[in-house]
């Protein structure tokens, strides 16, 4: 099986290929030129889709089936006229079920039952009780994490950024907050269920109820589907960053720490992806063939992703536009010669001819 | 009023998402008329250049003629003859 990643930026998306050894790279684009591409997804039937959005003309949902031409889907995502909202971006998109769920900024999911034709809210997050004390962090008040249990697709988890993190036991009808044990970061004086920072989380797909999640505060972890969390620090180098990821085959997780909230540096100006070989147990740097020193960019929350491969390869790209990859678990290193836009997101799927 | 046949420019980086295609042969009795029409051709605009409200996007400009929409009274202003109407990005962003 070969590799495509996509990879997008602030100004297009571009499309990097490699066959089954990961080792030589063919690279493609820009797709959508001009145009932010916040995320990207394939469904079951090999079609795939990304989201563009722009400061000026806005967000869109588009589909290929051949990764050249795109149709844009013209009953997207949209708050209704009286809600008072905007929508900013798309910021996850979730189409591997028969329900695809998309993410927004301002915060708010939204559903298709119809292969992405048209999106409609999902009022029983997007008009939680709580929703009157949701407040935007730097990043804006988003929808950026979603987990679905692979045992039973009822059961789903979003997180949204200096709110925390909820769960729907009923498909999508109510939601819970579930932040439990969890460092607040904008105390709400009616509500202490909320005002928790998520960053990003991955779920181990064998069992759903173990999650990690990396946090404005720290990372964390749940053995109980987010009833309660731990903080899992040893070995970290500090509490802050974006992305985290789980390799499937191995429960290897892999994260991007950076200096404070602050500053938002990488820590002593090391490119270094911090791995744990016991389930966040303790934390431990890897940075062979990775810049060892002046190195100052960051990797934003979706821009890193794994491939499905074993031993599997682990790509992510930076706020200057480097792409940095393994394809041994982390071993060794090595970067894509491109210098692209700013990187939103990394997105790779496994294909049958690179 | 009579319907007015009337020409939509859009910019470059809006043609991307209409496979390239930057004009379009409109008509209409208003600009909002006009942009309807515009819509029904090419459906993917419409989120593009209106917001949630129905309005012009707020860093969208639009030009009718030589007039900025929002000083001819918006998209309810009335087409008194043939024109050109040119939708571009303001000059904000990155």
């Amino acid at each position: 099986m070969g590799v495509l990643i996509i990879v997008g930026t602030v100004k297009g998306a571009f499309l990097v290929r490699s066959d089954d050894n990961r080792i030589s790279w063919t690279v493609d684009g820009p797709h959508f030129k001009g145009w932010k591409v916040t995320a990207a997804s394939r469904n079951e039937s090999g079609e795939y889709f990304v989201a563009t959005a722009s400061d000026i003309f806005g967000p869109a949902i588009h589909r290929s089936t051949d990764l050249e031409n795109w149709i844009q889907i013209v009953d997207g995502p949209k708050f209704e006229e009286d809600a008072g909202r905007k929508l900013n971006q798309i910021w996850f998109l979730s189409t591997n079920s028969d329900d695809y769920f998309a993410g927004v900024d301002e915060a708010g999911l939204f559903k298709s039952s119809d292969n992405g034709d048209s999106w409609v809210p999902v009022p029983g997050l997007n008009d939680h009780d709580t929703r009157s004390g949701w407040h935007p962090g730097a990043g804006g008040m988003c929808a950026h994490a979603f987990l679905r249990d692979s045992q039973n697709p009822d059961r789903m988890w979003c997180g949204i950024s200096a709110v925390g993190v909820f769960r729907t036991e009923d498909g999508g009808e109510t939601w819970q907050p579930k932040n439990e044990g969890v460092k607040v970061i904008i105390p709400d004086e009616e509500n202490s269920e909320i005002g928790f920072c998520v960053h990003a989380l991955t779920q181990d797909p064998e069992n759903p109820n173990v999650i990690w999640q990396q946090n404005h505060v720290g990372m964390y972890r749940t053995t109980n589907g987010g009833d309660t969390w731990e903080s899992i620090q040893n070995g970290l180098p500090s509490t802050f960053g974006f992305p985290i990821v789980l390799d499937p085959h191995t429960k290897w997780l892999y994260s991007f720490p950076l200096h404070s909230d602050e500053f938002r540096l990488p820590v002593d100006g090391k490119c270094q992806v911090y791995r744990s070989q016991d389930l966040g147990e303790s934390w431990h740097p890897l940075g062979n063939g990775l810049p060892e020193k002046r190195y100052h960019a960051g990797v934003l929350r979706s821009a890193m992703d794994i491939d499905g491969h074993d031993p599997c390869g682990i790509y992510f790209g930076t706020t200057s536009g480097t792409v940095h990859y393994t394809n041994d678990r982390g071993e060794k290193w090595h970067s894509l010669p491109d210098i692209f836009p700013r990187i939103l997101t990394v997105k790779v799927f496994s294909v049958s001819d690179a | 009023m009579p319907e007015q046949e009337v020409e939509v420019h859009i910019s470059s980086v809006l043609a991307m998402m209409t496979g390239g295609r930057k004009d379009f042969k409109c008509s209409g009795t208003s600009v909002r008329d006009a942009f309807e029409n515009l819509f029904s051709q090419e459906p993917s605009l419409r989120v593009h250049i209106m917001d949630e409200n129905s309005a012009v996007r707020q860093h969208v400009l639009v030009y009718v003629g030589e007039e900025d929409l929002r000083w001819l009274g918006g998209l309810d202003s009335e087409l008194n003859g043939p024109t050109n109407i040119t939708v571009l990005q303001a000059v904000s962003g990155g």
